[in-house]
């Protein structure tokens, strides 16, 4: 398996166009769930997951099996390119909100919903919210990680992951009333 | 309350790692060809060279450099140092040997079997003796060759004409010479005559200084004394 992801890869290094078609029908739906993750509209989401792949084509090389499986390196690579679109987008960084220190637990919901639900949820977060959602709860990033990456202060990064919180439960609350 | 939410956070991210780890999302459309030729347009990244091997890169141009420099450097001083070589390269030298002058043999054989190193060594020879051949008895010169074709005899021409054009530039050479060193002795002359006026300044000042000493002494002497030749006369 991993001999022929190795063998795979140095033919797309070598420009072999019919590998690389083997290579982007083998990867192109998990660069699509981490752009979809990180964007909410279609164009942003395309034009991110194209991005992505002439990103990982161009640098394939880099990849060191040793370190990590390709999956993670993908993702990775994807997951920094939308970040590069989210941050040229939000050029003046996202607006520090005040939030009360109150926990908010989304745990039940997050249990409840389905996959793609719940992806359309996270899409509806605004841009900042979403970002150190995925961030945070997703990727595993500590606060201060994410201020250096988004150039935000630490609390704001904190305040954003609790706004998110609070958006998603009332998301959530509406959609559990309609469904209802 | 720190604690609380942090243990929380760290429930709701096992959670949501579980849930979206594998999230595959399905493509709409097909953007391979577009992705490929973007590849391919854009010219691949330059992978940065190793600082070793940069270095060595950088040793080895140098020392090519170095060893082309010398060689050349060695190669102008060989042809400068042999004067024999260097007045050939301005100079090349005609095909006419002295021989053929005195001789009853045709000129052309005698060019056929003289090497070009022969007759470059005796070049001087063929000039000194061509041209008096030539001034005495230019007729004889002419009926001794007589089988020759009109080719040797304007060969000889030119070579009387070459020999005469050398001779003022000899001449010009020598000139050059003696006006160098004359020059030469004159700037000799100049430097020793500066450095005898500089000991004459050297050992003058210490009996400018005595003089001068001696004089303000009686100056101040005289100031006591009125209509000495040291003040001034007085305007009548």
């Amino acid at each position: 398996m991993t001999t022929d992801i190795q063998d795979l890869v140095q033919q797309c290094i070598h420009g072999d166009n019919h590998a690389r078609r083997l290579f982007y029908d083998r990867f192109a739906e998990n660069i699509m769930g981490a752009c979809r993750r990180y964007m909410a509209q279609s164009d942003d989401i395309n034009d991110v997951f194209q991005e992505a792949f002439i990103h990982i084509f161009q640098q394939l090389h880099k990849w060191d099996h040793t370190k990590g499986n390709i999956e993670g390196w993908l993702y990775r690579v994807a997951t920094n390119v939308a970040l590069k679109a989210l941050n040229k987008k939000n050029r003046d960084g996202w607006d520090e909100i005040a939030v009360s220190n109150e926990p908010v637990d989304i745990s039940s919901a997050i249990d409840e919903l389905a996959l793609e639900d719940l992806i359309k949820i996270i899409q509806q977060l605004p841009d900042g919210q979403r970002t150190v959602f995925n961030m945070y709860l997703i990727e595993g990033y500590s606060h201060k990680e994410i201020s250096v990456k988004l150039n935000i202060s630490e609390n704001g990064s904190k305040s954003q992951l609790s706004r998110a919180k609070e958006t998603i439960r009332k998301i959530y609350n509406e959609y559990h009333q309609t469904e209802h | 309350m720190n604690s609380e939410n942090h243990d929380s956070d760290q429930q709701l991210r096992e959670q949501l790692q579980s849930k979206l780890k594998d999230y595959k999302a399905p493509v709409e459309g097909d953007f391979f060809d577009r992705i490929v030729s973007a590849v391919d347009a854009t010219p691949p990244p330059i992978v940065p060279v190793p600082a070793a091997k940069k270095s060595k890169g950088i040793y080895w141009t140098l020392t090519a450099v170095g060893i082309g420099i010398i060689g050349v450097l060695i190669w102008f001083f060989m042809n400068d140092m042999d004067p024999e070589q260097h007045q050939k390269s301005i100079h090349p030298l005609p095909k006419v040997t002295s021989d053929s002058t005195y001789s009853n043999e045709p000129a052309h054989q005698l060019n056929e079997e003289a090497s070009p190193i022969k007759s470059a060594k005796t070049s001087t020879k063929a000039t000194q003796n061509v041209k008096p051949a030539l001034q005495q008895n230019p007729v004889k010169t002419n009926s001794l060759n007589g089988d020759q074709d009109s080719k040797t005899s304007l060969d000889i021409e030119e070579t009387h004409a070459m020999n005469d054009d050398l001779e003022p530039e000899k001449e010009e050479a020598q000139k050059t010479e003696r006006q160098e060193e004359e020059e030469e002795e004159e700037k000799v002359d100049m430097i020793e005559v500066i450095k005898e006026e500089q000991l004459a300044e050297i050992q003058e000042e210490p009996t400018q200084k005595k003089y001068r000493s001696v004089l303000d002494s009686l100056r101040q002497r005289a100031k006591g004394q009125e209509g000495t030749i040291f003040n001034d006369p007085k305007p009548k």
